[in-house]
Order: structure tokens, then C-alpha cells, then sequence
């Protein structure tokens, strides 16, 4: 810029006036550099260069800093500056009369009177005319009126400056996001069509309001997002959080088109679905496929189309905000409607497994096979309970997370009982499907979960087949195995409860302990140490601080 | 280089004792054994990543609760296994008859699809009931491979696996893969003029609804030539 050099200059020859004493004369540049940037400032706001005025601002902070420096200064250098300033007045007081109406800036070209303190040199001056002396007082006014008027105009322009520099940094976002990202939308040479146009294409098109009706400010927040995800995945930072975060909160928001969208499609699946009284199979097949018919087409056109500018994002970004979204689907009404139609398919199984439930709800894990070691009824009760929490989640994902953790929890209860009861053997376990299985029954059946077939069904159909062979298909699996095993038990496939073994592990026991007493028996009386061999079958159940041996005996 | 996920299901019978599943799988996964393990732990489903030439495989261990009272529910187990490890113990020959069964209700559940190994667990022991004989006649004519194998002295455990994985990944080799079939359907999808992979939401809908896509219009031909060759 033509003004950008000039300025240079300016600035410069003020610079080595400054090391050169003449502090005079760099005041004068300092002030011609002060009004050439405060012009150049108020064509590069106009033209949006939010770099440049930034880098200006602070070099015209500098002038006026100098300016202000050394005005302060300056009468204090008169002595030094005395001859040239002759020179100047000299020159000035010809020309002064002729001059009365020039910028402040030519007006200020002598430095202010000396002060009185350096008499010597300026007096004989003083004294040599009256007409010099009152031209000088008058010019003395001028300059510091013109001075003054300058550092008002100055602060003004820093001030203005400042405000400018704040509104064009505004208007340089607002430009950037319009440009990028809304101009692009509108933009012809992104003309976006449809292959295949059919319901789901027309209905996105209708109600994805995302390049028009949109405030402003949730289309910036978007950009922002997704500028954060592109630094993020660049630095390879785990983008998992942000993307939920941000979603969490767009599709709650009612000024947010994805928002709008997910609340008319659930209004349409329902009145598609609401009164579904046959062909459940077909219904179920069709509803899911219009689910992800929807889902897949409304992420075309977000990241092909609105969230463009993360069009380096991977399948993982895209997987993320098409769970986001498909959880947000299921918690606002489609698992409810989608659900009444499984119950119906599964009526009958639902009904045999709900009333299995009810009958074996006070089975034991004896009962159910369980060895001894994991016959821990009370402690799986926490199993139990995080079991309950099954209903209250609402997406495939977070169902599935939960059963998993519900299987990895028995080794954790069995962990902790031998833990807090370390004078019981067994520490050192190995749990494996023989094991694990008959306890998940025994949690299964105590959770009585309602409708828990047709629950499941819904999460199968619903469950991407990556999980099948993962734990998660693991947990399904075991549900599965618990279900078909519940809904065919009858109460001649329990166990029996066993007394006997349980007097027999009591024996075991107190072995030890029985021993040290029959070596006082031995002791004592040789005969009845035959007779001890039988009280230990006496003794059902009864501790041996509780029972009188030498009563029962 | 390829990656591979398989499902390898671990079959055996509980009768009198144990044929030793679970500690074959400790030993192949964690490489543990009941006596050397620290505390509890939960072997029911595990998972370990191998190396097989260029490929990596990845194979999820599903242990199998092989009481009586579950064997009517066994198919839930095998649907979509890739190979099955039938374990019997070398000192009980019950647990050989019953591995057989396993074979049979495999074959009939799954078909030939699935990849079988018959594993004549506690080699280390010598009362042996099994003679090598007749499980050797009895593997070859169900197409299965046997091997003695030992958790407690670490033997033949890895091999095991191992050969389970490199039948299964011939196998599957031979036949075309799901991805390659994906790719043809999947091929034409196109979005903003470049290429792109097929992500996960896309393969779960293909074959669903067919090829759908949204495409920006090009700007020249010279352009879409120059993009899309």
C-alpha cells in the first residue's frame, strides 16, 4: 500500500531525528506519522484487513506515545535545540502571517517558549522588540491550542481505532462463515441433487431449514465445532467428546434445524406406526429401514453439503453424530412406538418369560447350579439392580454397554466377597461360561425385567452387526442362553436344596476344630472316642460355641 | 494389510469333572494357568490379535457353558462361529463321545462352514482313556484336525489356535469375502466429486436400499474428468 511506505518514511526520518537530539523536529515527524496512520487506518477498516490494523493500531500507540514523550520533554531540550530553533522562527515569523490557517501539524513546526529558568539565552531575544515579543506570545497560544487539539483528535482516533479494530474483527468472522460456509451452500457451483429422489430425500429437503431461517449464531457455533474437530483430528486428539457434547446439545435446542428435523420425523413415524394392528413382521422390517433411510440421507447432506468444510472428517466423526442422532430418534418416541410393535410380535413369548420370572423370582443360586464358591445370592444384588437400569437407557448402544458390564460385574461381586471375607478359601478363581452362565440366570431371573423378550428382540434387530462377534455379542448371546433357559424351566430342573451338603460343608469346617477336641476326649477317656465319630451328624446345623458337646453326647 | 475378526467357540462337556476349556483359553490368551494366576478372574470371553503372514487376525474366544442342562441352547452359541475347539479330557473317555455329539450337532447347525479341532486336553496325565487310534480315525473322517494338548504344562496350546486360525482364514480365503462383495455393491458412491470409503452407516444400508447418493453437480468436465479419472 502507497500509504504503508509513506508512513515507513515518516516514521523512519522521526526515528533519526529523535537519536540525533533534534527532539523538535521529531516531535513534528512523530505528528505527521500520527495523522498519516489514522488516515491509512480508516481505509484498511473499510477493506476488512484485520492484520494490518491490527499491526498499524499498535505502531500508531508507539507515535502517539513518542508524541506525548516528547512534548513533555521538549522545553527541557530547548537550550540545545536554541539555534535551529532560531532558524525556524525566523523563518516562521516571515511566513507567519501568511500562514495562520495551516493544519495543526504545519502549525506546530516550533517547539513551545523556552522556560523562564534559561534566561541567558533567550532574553537578549526577549528584549529586542515588543513586536517579536507579542508575535510570540500569540504564536505560543496557537501551538499549544493546536496541541491540544491534537491530543484530543489522537485519543479520539485511538479510541475509534480500537472500536474499529473490534467491529472489523466481527465483521471478518461473519464474512469468513458466510463466505465458506453459508455462501457455499447457496453458492451454484454446489448445486446438490438427489440420485435417488423419493419420500425421505423430499422430506429432508422440506424440513432441513439449515441455509435459511437459521440464526446466525448456531450457524457460527457449528463452524466453530467443527473447526475445533478438524484441529482436534489433526493433532489426533479423540474427537469422541466434542462430537457428543455438541450434539447433546443441538439436537435439544429448538433454534437448531437438526433439532426441528428429528421432531418432525418422530411426528411422521408415529402417525405411520401409531396403529399398526397386523403384519407387525413387515411394519418392523419397513420402519427400520425408513429409520435409517432417514439417518443416512440427512448425514449426505450434512457433511456433503452444510458441514462441508469437515469434509476431511472419517467414518468414525460420521459414526459418532449417526449415533448422536439416532439416540436422540429413540429417546423422543421412536423406541416407545417401535417397541409396542415388537410387544406385539413377542406376546406370547413375552407372556411365558414374564410369568417364569414371577414364579422363580425367589430361586436360589444353589437351585440354579451354581457352584459353591459363587453362591453369592445376596452379593449379586447389585447386579441386579444395575440389571433395573435397563429401561431407562433408550439406545442400542447403552443397552448393550450395560448387559456387557452386567457379565463383567459377577467377577467383580465374586472379587470383592472373597475379598472382604479373606478367611474363606478361594481367592485365586477362574470363572468361565460353566460358572458365569447359571449366576447371569439367577440375575436375570431377580431383575423381572417386563417384556424383556421383546426388549431384547428390538436390540438384536437394532444391533450392528460389528458388535456380533465382539463382547458385546458375547453379553447378547448370554442374555439369549438366560431367556430360552428361563422361559423352559420348571421346578423339576432346579437342584435340590441341599441340607445334607450344606451340614456336610459344616463338617468340613469345623474338622479342625473338632479335632482338638477329641484330643481332649483322647485324654480324658479313651471311650468315648469312638462314640465321637457320629456327633458331628448331630450336630445340623448348630455352631460348636452354640452346642454343649458333652449334651448332645 | 488385511484384517480378520473371528469367532472361535470353545465346546466341552461337564460331567464329572472338567475337560479344561477355560484354562486352555487362559493359557492361549493370558498365558496363565490356575496355580500361577494372582486372583479372580472372569475367562468367558476373550479376545487376542495375531499375526499370520501379512494378515492380522483377530480371534474372540467365546467360552461355552457345556453343562447337560444347557446343551438344547447350544446353537445360540455356534450361530456365526468361524471355527469350533471341541474339548474332551484324555482320562475320561465320556467326554470323547460327547465331543463327537458336538461335532454332529455342528455340522447340523452350522454345516461345513465352520472350522472344527478336537483338543484331547491334560495330556500331561497318564491314565489315559482315549486311544490316539481312534480319535486320529474319528477327526480325519469329519474333516477336523486333533491335537494332544496340555494347559497345565503348556502344550500345544498356541498350536491349536494357531492352526484353528490359518484353517479358517484358508477357508475363508477361498471363498469370496463379505467386503469384496460390499465393494460391488457398493461401487458409483460418490460424494463432492472425490471417492470415498464406505463407512459403516453406508454398508449397514447397502443391500438394504440399494445405491443412494447425493453428488455436487460437477463444475466442468475437465474437472470431473481430472477427480473422478
Amino acid at each position: 500500500m502507497q500509504t504503508g511506505s509513506t508512513v515507513l518514511k515518516l516514521l523512519e526520518k522521526a526515528v533519526t531525528l529523535e537519536e540525533n537530539g533534534c527532539s523538535g523536529e521529531a516531535y513534528i515527524e512523530y505528528l505527521n506519522v500520527v495523522e498519516t496512520m489514522a488516515k491509512e487506518l480508516r481505509q484498511l477498516s473499510q477493506l476488512n484487513a484485520h492484520s494490518e490494523v491490527e499491526s498499524s493500531v499498535v505502531m500508531l500507540r508507539h507515535c502517539v506515545d513518542r508524541v506525548q514523550h516528547l512534548s513533555k520533554i521538549l522545553p527541557q531540550h530547548l537550550p540545545s535545540t536554541q539555534p535551529r530553533q532560531h532558524t525556524i522562527v525566523a523563518q516562521n515569523r516571515k511566513s507567519l502571517p501568511n500562514t495562520q490557517n495551516n493544519t495543526p501539524v504545519q502549525q506546530t513546526t516550533t517547539s513551545p517558549p523556552p522556560r523562564t529558568s534559561t534566561p541567558p539565552l533567550v532574553q537578549p531575544q526577549l528584549h529586542t522588540s515588543n513586536s517579536q515579543k507579542s508575535l510570540r506570545d500569540a504564536r505560543k497560544k496557537a501551538e499549544e491550542e493546536a496541541l491540544r487539539r491534537m491530543r484530543e483528535q489522537m485519543q479520539f482516533k485511538v479510541e475509534s481505532d480500537r472500536k474499529n479494530l473490534e467491529r472489523s474483527k466481527a465483521l471478518a468472522i461473519n464474512s469468513r462463515v458466510e463466505r465458506e460456509f453459508h455462501n457455499s451452500i447457496k453458492s451454484s457451483s454446489r448445486r446438490f441433487k438427489w440420485e435417488v429422489q423419493d419420500k425421505w430425500s423430499t422430506f429432508i429437503d422440506k424440513y432441513l431449514k439449515y441455509d435459511t431461517d437459521v440464526s446466525q449464531n448456531i450457524i457460527v457455533a457449528d463452524k466453530y465445532w467443527l473447526e475445533q474437530l478438524q484441529c482436534s483430528a489433526r493433532s489426533g486428539r479423540s474427537i469422541a467428546d466434542a462430537i457428543q457434547t455438541h450434539m447433546d446439545c443441538i439436537l435439544v435446542d429448538s433454534r437448531h434445524p437438526l433439532n426441528d428435523i428429528c421432531i418432525q420425523f418422530v411426528g411422521q413415524f408415529n402417525q405411520s406406526y401409531g396403529s399398526v394392528e397386523d403384519n407387525f413382521e413387515e411394519h418392523i422390517q419397513r420402519a427400520r429401514t425408513e429409520i435409517f433411510t432417514f439417518l443416512e440421507r440427512l448425514l449426505k447432506v450434512l457433511f456433503g453439503k452444510y458441514w462441508i468444510s469437515f469434509s476431511d472428517h472419517d467414518d468414525l466423526s460420521e459414526m459418532l453424530v449417526y449415533n448422536c442422532i439416532l439416540k436422540h430418534l429413540f429417546s423422543i418416541g421412536v423406541y416407545a412406538r417401535l417397541l409396542s410393535i415388537f410387544k406385539n410380535i413377542y406376546q406370547n413369548e413375552n407372556h411365558s418369560l414374564n410369568q417364569k420370572m414371577l414364579e422363580f423370582s425367589g430361586v436360589t443360586c444353589q437351585e440354579l447350579g451354581v457352584k459353591k464358591l459363587f453362591r453369592l445370592d445376596l452379593g449379586y444384588q447389585t447386579i441386579v439392580n444395575q440389571l433395573h437400569k435397563y429401561d431407562a437407557l433408550f439406545t442400542i448402544e447403552e443397552k448393550l454397554k450395560l448387559i456387557t458390564s452386567v457379565i463383567d460385574q459377577i467377577s467383580v461381586v465374586v472379587v470383592q466377597h472373597y475379598k472382604d471375607n479373606p478367611d474363606i478359601k478361594g481367592e485365586k478363581l477362574v470363572i468361565g461360561a460353566d460358572d458365569m452362565l447359571p449366576i447371569f440366570i439367577f440375575v436375570f431371573i431377580k431383575s423381572n425385567i417386563k417384556d424383556i423378550y421383546a426388549k431384547f428382540k428390538l436390540l438384536e434387530y437394532f444391533m450392528d452387526e460389528e458388535f456380533s462377534k465382539g463382547a458385546e455379542g458375547y453379553a447378547m448371546v448370554t442374555l439369549e442362553m438366560a431367556m430360552n433357559y428361563a422361559m423352559g424351566l420348571n421346578k423339576e430342573d432346579l437342584d435340590p436344596i441341599e441340607v445334607e451338603e450344606k451340614v456336610e460343608e459344616y463338617v468340613v469346617d469345623e474338622k479342625s476344630v473338632i479335632k482338638e477336641h477329641s484330643f481332649a476326649f483322647e485324654s480324658t477317656s479313651m471311650g468315648y472316642q469312638k462314640e465321637n465319630s457320629f456327633v458331628l451328624d448331630d450336630l445340623m446345623g448348630l455352631s460348636l460355641d452354640d452346642a454343649d458337646l458333652d449334651d448332645i453326647i | 494389510m488385511s484384517r480378520h475378526n473371528f469367532k472361535i467357540v470353545l465346546l466341552g462337556e461337564v460331567t464329572k469333572g472338567r475337560v479344561g476349556k477355560t484354562s486352555l483359553t487362559l493359557r492361549f490368551v493370558k498365558n496363565s494357568f490356575d496355580d500361577h494366576q494372582q486372583s479372580t478372574i472372569q475367562a468367558t470371553y476373550l479376545q487376542k490379535e495375531l499375526r499370520i503372514g501379512d494378515k492380522t487376525v483377530t480371534i474372540s474366544v467365546w467360552d461355552t457353558a457345556g453343562q447337560e442342562r444347557f446343551h438344547a441352547l447350544g446353537p445360540i452359541y455356534y450361530r456365526n462361529a468361524d471355527g469350533a475347539l471341541l474339548v474332551y479330557d484324555v482320562t475320561d473317555h465320556d467326554t470323547f463321545i460327547r465331543a463327537k455329539n458336538w461335532v454332529k450337532e455342528l455340522r447340523k447347525v452350522v454345516g461345513d462352514d465352520i472350522t472344527i479341532t478336537i483338543a484331547g486336553n491334560k495330556s500331561d496325565m497318564k491314565n489315559r482313556q482315549v486311544s490316539d487310534e481312534e480319535v486320529a480315525e474319528y477327526a480325519k473322517s469329519v474333516g477336523a484336525v486333533h491335537l494332544h494338548t496340555s494347559a497345565k504344562a503348556n502344550r500345544n496350546v498356541d498350536e491349536a489356535f494357531l492352526d484353528l486360525t490359518k484353517r479358517i482364514l484358508e477357508k475363508k480365503s477361498s471363498a469370496p469375502s463379505r467386503t469384496e462383495l460390499l465393494g460391488k455393491q457398493n461401487s458409483g458412491i460418490i460424494i463432492d466429486n472425490t471417492e470415498r470409503r464406505v463407512t459403516r452407516t453406508e454398508s449397514r444400508m447397502y443391500g438394504k436400499n440399494g445405491g443412494i447418493s447425493v453428488a455436487d453437480e460437477p463444475k466442468t468436465t475437465q474437472e470431473q474428468k481430472q477427480c473422478c479419472g
